[in-house]
């Protein structure tokens, strides 16, 4: 069950503080929680830190981890730097493409996923990878990479 | 700081250490482009236009950032700095909607402006532009913003943050997708109130007005003057074309400095209004009919003599107005004093600061603003109470919230609605309104018991201390937290800030002043500012901030019963002695009548006559139903105007007047600076002055008047009004002068009391708590206050006629708790009887936790729901100040 | 060949370098990390004992030690592996960084994407801490240090110091006005370092072994050894460390490669040089070695590793600069041109190269000043514009000769 947004920074308060520096980290909070930082949450954190909420709205827009947008509740990241390009992310990227329905940045209806495509992850020693939640994945092929999204929930 | 020794362009220069390499360059006279780069706003070095080569440097550096260095040397136009801004200069232009045919801000866009420098042309334009345009973002009521004109400079971002103080707009996205925007890209769903600091910053036409002005800039005539609405005084530059005004940008000068409220940049459009009066009008069968001047000022010279010469002079009286110049209320009052020969004239200072002037002279010497506006940013600590500054008086609520966020001053804010100032402050505390003798008396309580107090400026500078120290002994935190159900402990908090600041300073506002003991409360300030030594220093003092564009100068002037201009009293046999020789005229030795006296004996028949210059009673007086009754049974009612005003309706002749875009003149703005008026526009019509009108008048009343300018009234008012001794136009045309200012080459006063207070030493009264005339009953619960509102002025006549103030807030409502709003079955926007023992309005609900629970707050402004039906006449015994803050009310259902 | 120190099998305890600083003055530190002559291992190369006296030399009462672990350049995850193996050695690093200036508090600002590594150094802390290395009064010496772990989100910008000291701070991770310097006036306007985690990591050997030992472990003017991220077209892609000042052959000789076109050496910012140059030395004054090192054999494209990398920072400009947000972006529409074909000759690439070099001086920090490497290096040294259309397909004159 997914924590009411106000109650994610209310705690996310506790832990990190009100000062403007804790912006960073209830965001973040926030964004793993639930994929992404809903309006009512932006609003409590700029109410409890004193910002502005065009202020924290335009540090949100600035990181492209987070996101104002809902997303799925798994997040697939998919590396597109050199040395996974040139090691067949395109291809990959096309089977997640084919298997799951939605391009990149997109969400399936059921909001199990987002797949996004992402600059160099530092894993070009063992490329193709990917994040998944947060968890590296490498030496992709398009059927391994379609596998491990399968055996997300 | 001692100089430094560098090179510029192969030349030797000494500059200051610590500069900037393009400060270097301004002071020695050597031009160095900018765009990002503003006065007023923090360096952001993003533009990368001022970029100038040094030697032994890899890369260019940027001038507005770069501090000099010894011996450094510096080109700031070598070849490959003209390269580099070209091509800067060129991805800017290629990212730019180049609409210049069609914008605004042609000719005074410093893109434009650097392209020409530039040399940059279309046929040696570098990048094309490979970005669709964007929508315009028009859902401001008052702008918009145009990203395909946007250069992300951030200046507009700043101002709104660090002048402003607001922080609505912010830098949205990364990189090619950066915008400005609220968050969710539209401007009118945030808080912008539409005060424009962006758009009078923004370099290009990202920013503008919504409404395009309809002429070139460069085809425009541009005249500074003072604003008509609040008591601020912001100069304001008007562009006018072809005798219409088509901007207003705030003037870069004090008191100002640039900034504006919504109102005074977006709300002149009243101006040109179709229905401003433009032929005097005479009442014949209940009709107006239009009148020659030459028949209307015969009719009232005809009516006023009879009246006088059957009744006497007492039974005639004048309201003369915070609106209009000093130099009419000066003849307005000469009028009434030495023409009609009668002390009642008044003004609605009566309904605003009477307490203050009370007050504040008994205490100092002298009621008006202690420090200027400017000072406030460099207080320690400020008091804010009974005054919603944010909405009053937004170019000074800017000040204060630049105190806190720029010089860590405390704020506290003492108010019974949780007011936008209480988001800056460091304490807020929430009084039961019409308790703040008891919390000021709280204060000192724990002031004097924590031994906090100033002894060395409580025995050489004041008197009478032991009276309020004895009084306050029973105000101790925990009483005071009965009476007011301010918590013991932020009593004590707010009274160690207070007490223990380098310098506090005291803001107060009709919060304070519209009590039946107004006075008492005014008096508390006092002895508040007067026991911590804030008084007659600078960032320090009492400041009741006043509320009308020239509401000090009518008071400074003797627009009140009890005094001739320059506060001199009319019961001093001497003074009247005085202006007996002045005006050549035996004058009377009584004190006059104040305005809500006035309207009573209107009624009861002492007062027959009524003259009405620029003021709406009909809306802004206390217990509407009875001055209705009143102005009705007046045998004979004139009012002098620019619209056709609930008053006027009542009127037997309607003068048409010219605005104060059509006249000069003089108003003095709250901090006693007095400034000028300078004409921009035509006159509609007939319309004329009201100093003029006075002058036909009193000719009329067989008292012949006749000046040939403002500038010779100036003169007048000079030689007979101590304080004014040294006004004169020719003194005043930029920064305008403060009094005490006896003579020509006195430079004026920027804050009072320095060393000795006017009256000698400063005077303690002790104060005890009175509870509000009228308290929330079993059959009227709810306690009633009123006020104001930042998108419109006092009786609406000017603010309704502007349609983007509308566009912001269209009619009334009420502000009711939200708790109460489901208790009483309400509705959020539905409608809403509110009653009292003297009238009842049905109005809008605004459900809304401004307010606390059992309390409601109208703002006044609107006739079809006014406020003022409401509202109790109940008068505080001193200065005759009716209680408009606080009454008791039922909230009811309409079905 | 080979140098291995911070990846030594068999490595000093940790922890010993940070006791045996605790026996010396804190100015004793600064002058053995200064003569060392390490210089920043982020790529920056600013040294790091002149950067630590200024921080020392500043007068606070609070001040603070940065880790900058937001290894974001293309093809550089030598600190990912440090951080795998060795985050005792960069918190023992930090905490003698923070001896050094009068610093209790350290902060690692890892980027996001390593974000499952926080357990992992989080572990590293629990060891320090149990071993009585962090915390109050360490080792009895009056000397307070912790570190905590703060992660940025998705901003390459972010590695830029005063940028990350912005995301830090909780805004938008704009790099700042330079000066005041992050040593003067850094986190929260505190005198503070920002040090890369490999410098970090070297500083506890610098200690233990001596400036002199530390100096020479570089060939020529050289000092210390360096960590190489090597992938692309190689046959054992991985984390290797030699000596700063190597040729680049010979890493490319470690990790194996044939068939060698291009190699980019210190990432999408650094140099993009032919097979020819390979015997070029990895050092500040010649090939960045900043740690990021692709192979790109002969049969890639490398119009479309230009604008992999072009995207790459047209996405990455913070944009708060004009010639970094809008001269990237115009690059990347060059290059768009040049592989569809709009664009055929060198000539009509003339007003890029003025833009390139404007861009190059006039950026505000590293990203826009360096971004134009990429492209002035693949279009000088493997686009071909004498015989025919580069694409091939255009309709240019030439193209239709």
């Amino acid at each position: 069950m997914l924590r009411n947004p106000e109650e994610i920074v209310a705690d996310g308060i506790k832990e990190f503080g009100s000062e403007h520096e804790s912006i960073m980290q209830l965001l973040t909070k926030v964004n793993e929680e639930l994929s992404w930082i809903p309006t009512i949450a932006i609003e409590a954190i700029a109410k409890a830190t004193g910002i502005s909420v065009a202020e924290v709205y335009s540090v949100v827009s600035f990181y492209s981890f987070f996101s104002i947008e809902p997303r799925g509740r798994n997040i697939v990241r998919l590396c597109s730097t050199i040395s996974c390009t040139m090691t067949g992310q395109g291809k990959i990227l096309e089977a997640l493409i084919d298997e799951f329905g939605i391009e990149p940045f997109e969400t399936t209806d059921d909001g199990r996923l987002t797949i996004e495509t992402t600059p160099c992850i530092g894993l070009c020693d063992q490329a193709p990878a990917m994040l998944v939640n947060g968890e590296p994945h490498v030496k992709l092929t398009p059927e391994k990479a379609c596998d491990i999204v399968h055996g997300l929930e | 700081m001692h100089n430094i020794s560098i090179k510029i362009n192969d030349k030797a220069y000494s500059i200051r250490e610590g500069s900037t390499i393009l400060e270097a360059c301004r002071e020695v006279g050597i031009e160095v482009p900018t765009l990002c780069h503003h006065p007023k706003v923090n360096i952001s070095g993003n533009c990368r236009i001022c970029v100038v080569e040094i030697e032994g440097w890899n890369t260019l550096a940027t001038a507005c950032v770069t501090p000099i260095i010894p011996n450094m040397v510096v080109r700031t136009h070598s070849p490959k700095v003209i390269e580099s801004r070209k091509i800067v200069a060129n991805l800017l232009l290629a990212a730019h909607n180049c609409d210049c045919l069609v914008c605004d801000t042609a000719g005074i866009c410093e893109l434009q402006d650097l392209a020409y420098d530039l040399g940059i042309d279309s046929r040696t334009r570098l990048f094309d532009s490979f970005e669709s345009l964007e929508e315009v973002d028009d859902s401001s009521p008052v702008l918009k913003y145009d990203p395909s004109k946007c250069i992300m400079c951030t200046r507009c971002v700043k101002a709104c943050r660090d002048i402003q103080g607001k922080g609505i707009i912010a830098v949205l996205n990364r990189g090619v997708d950066m915008r400005v925007g609220t968050g969710v890209n539209l401007l009118d769903i945030s808080d912008c109130d539409g005060c424009g600091e962006c758009v009078q910053i923004c370099p290009t036409g990202a920013l503008s007005a919504k409404f395009p002005m309809g002429v070139r800039s460069w085809e425009v005539e541009k005249t500074r003057t003072s604003c008509s609405y609040c008591g601020v005084g912001c100069q304001l530059d008007m562009w006018v074309h072809d005798n219409k005004l088509v901007k207003v940008e705030g003037s870069d000068i004090i008191p100002n400095y640039g900034s504006t409220c919504v109102k005074g940049r977006y709300g002149h459009t009243f101006l040109d209004s179709e229905d401003r009066l433009t032929t005097p009008l005479i009442k014949r069968n209940g009709e107006f009919v239009e009148a020659t001047w030459d028949e209307a000022i015969a009719l009232i010279g005809e009516k006023i003599g009879k009246i006088r010469e059957e009744s006497g002079p007492d039974s005639i009286a004048g309201l003369s107005s915070a609106r209009v110049t000093n130099e009419e209320n000066y003849l307005f009052q000469k009028m009434i004093r030495a023409a009609v020969g009668t002390n009642n004239v008044d003004h609605c200072a009566r309904l605003c600061h009477a307490s203050t002037v009370a007050g504040l002279a008994a205490a100092f010497g002298s009621g008006a603003m202690t420090n200027s506006i400017a000072e406030l940013e460099h207080a320690k600590c400020i008091l804010v109470t009974g005054s919603n500054t944010t909405e009053t008086h937004p170019v000074i609520a800017t000040i204060i919230k630049r105190a806190v966020r720029e010089h860590g001053a405390k704020l506290i804010v003492v108010d019974p609605r949780r007011i936008d100032l209480v988001e800056h402050a460091t304490l807020w505390l929430r009084q039961k309104n019409g308790t703040d003798v008891a919390w000021m008396n709280g204060l000192m309580n724990v002031i004097i018991s924590e031994n906090l107090q100033d002894e060395a400026y409580i025995s050489e500078r004041t008197e009478d201390f032991e009276a309020v120290s004895e009084i306050v002994k029973s105000f101790t935190p925990e009483m005071v937290e009965e009476i007011t159900t301010i918590p013991a402990e932020k009593i004590r908090k707010a009274a160690r800030i207070f007490a223990t600041a380098e310098v506090s300073s005291i803001v107060y506002s009709m919060g304070i002043t519209q009590h039946t003991t107004g006075t008492d409360n005014v008096l508390s300030t006092a002895n508040l500012a007067m026991l911590t030594g804030n008084v007659g220093k600078p960032s320090g003092g009492v400041n009741p901030l006043r509320g009308q564009n020239n509401v000090q100068g009518a008071c400074d002037l003797g627009a009140l019963p009890n005094v001739y201009p320059g506060y001199q009293k009319v019961a001093d046999p001497a003074s009247q002695k005085k202006f007996e020789k002045a005006w050549g005229r035996k004058l009377s030795k009584d004190n006059g009548l104040t305005v809500v006296e006035i309207i009573n004996s209107l009624e009861s028949g002492d007062v027959k006559g009524l003259i009405i210059m620029g003021e709406n009673p009909m809306v802004s007086d206390p217990n509407l139903n009875h001055v209705e009754k009143a102005l009705e049974s007046a045998e004979f009612l004139v009012v002098c105007d620019i619209f056709m005003t609930e008053t006027a309706e009542k009127a037997d002749v309607v003068l048409p007047a010219a605005s104060f875009a059509e006249k000069e003149g003089t108003f003095t703005n709250t901090e006693r600076r007095v400034i000028l008026l300078r004409k921009f526009l035509d006159a509609p019509g007939e319309a004329r002055p009201d100093w003029k009108i006075i002058c036909d008048l009193s000719t009329s009343f067989g008292y012949p008047m006749s000046y040939a300018n403002p500038a010779e009234i100036m003169n007048e008012i000079a030689s007979v009004t101590p304080i004014y001794g040294g006004m004169r136009h020719s003194r005043i045309q930029d920064t305008g002068l403060q009094w005490p200012c006896p003579d020509e080459s006195h430079p004026g006063t920027m804050y009072l009391h320095k060393g000795e207070f006017k009256r000698g030493r400063g005077k303690f009264h002790p104060v005890d708590f009175i509870p509000p005339a009228e308290i929330p009953d079993a059959e009227y619960p709810f306690i009633l206050s009123t006020g104001r509102i930042l998108f419109h002025y006092h009786t609406g006549s000017m603010s309704r006629r502007a349609p983007a103030l509308n566009e912001y807030v269209s009619g009334a409502y009420a502000e009711i708790h939200p708790h109460d709003v489901d208790r009483l079955g309400l509705v959020d926007g539905g409608p809403v009887s509110i009653s009292t023992r003297r009238g009842q309005i049905e109005t809008t609900v605004r459900s809304t936790e401004m307010v606390a629970i059992g309390s409601v707050f109208v703002p006044f402004h609107f006739a079809e729901a006014a406020a003022n039906r409401l509202t109790n006449d109940a008068l505080d015994p001193k200065a005759k100040i009716p209680e408009l803050k606080v009454a008791a009310c039922q909230v009811a259902r309409i079905q | 060949m080979e140098k291995k120190v911070l990846l030594a099998e068999n490595q000093p305890e940790f922890g010993a370098g940070f006791e045996l600083a605790l026996t010396m003055s804190p100015a004793d530190v600064v002058f053995i990390v200064r003569d060392s002559g390490i210089k920043g291992r982020g790529g920056a190369g600013f040294p790091t004992g002149i950067k630590w006296n200024l921080a020392g030399a500043a007068s606070s009462d609070v001040k603070y030690v940065i880790c900058n672990a937001d290894e974001g350049e293309p093809g550089t995850f030598k600190d990912r592996v440090l951080l795998e193996k060795y985050s005792e050695r960069l918190i023992e690093g930090m905490a003698i960084g923070g001896y050094a200036i009068g610093s209790s508090h350290g902060i690692i600002y890892l980027r996001a994407e390593y974000s499952y590594l926080i357990p992992t150094i989080e572990d590293a802390r629990k060891n320090m801490i149990a071993r009585g290395l962090l915390g109050k009064n360490i080792r009895g010496k009056g000397y307070d240090f912790d570190v905590e772990i703060r992660t940025g989100s998705g901003a390459y910008i972010c590695g830029e110091e005063t940028a990350l000291i912005e995301s830090l701070e909780g805004k938008s991770g704009f790099p700042r006005n330079k000066p005041p310097f992050p040593v003067n006036s850094g986190y929260l306007n505190k005198p503070t370092i920002v040090n890369n985690v490999e410098t970090f990591c070297a500083v506890p050997h610098i200690i233990l072994g001596g400036p002199e030992w530390y100096a020479d472990l570089g060939i020529g003017d050289c000092s210390g050894t360096k960590l190489f991220s090597i992938s692309g077209d190689v046959e054992k892609p991985g984390v290797y460390e030699l000596p700063m000042g190597a040729p680049l052959k010979d890493l490319i000789d470690l990790a194996g490669a044939g068939d060698i076109q291009a190699v980019q050496v210190g990432g999408a910012s650094g140099r993009t040089i032919p097979a020819t140059e390979t015997h070029r030395s990895l050092s500040f004054d010649d090939l960045p070695p900043g740690g990021s090192v692709i192979v790109f054999d002969s049969t890639v494209n490398m119009l479309e590793v230009l604008e992999n990398f072009m995207e790459f920072f047209v996405h990455e400009s913070c944009g708060q600069c004009v010639p970094c947000r809008e001269g990237t972006l115009q690059l990347m529409y060059a290059v768009d041109d040049l592989i569809s074909g709009d664009i055929c000759s060198e000539e009509s690439l003339s007003d890029y190269f003025r833009l390139a070099e404007a861009m190059r001086i006039t950026s505000k920090c590293g990203l826009g000043q360096t971004a134009v490497n990429c492209f002035v290096d693949i279009i000088n040294n493997f686009v071909d514009f004498t015989d025919e259309c580069v694409s091939g397909k255009c309709c240019c004159e030439r193209g239709d000769r």
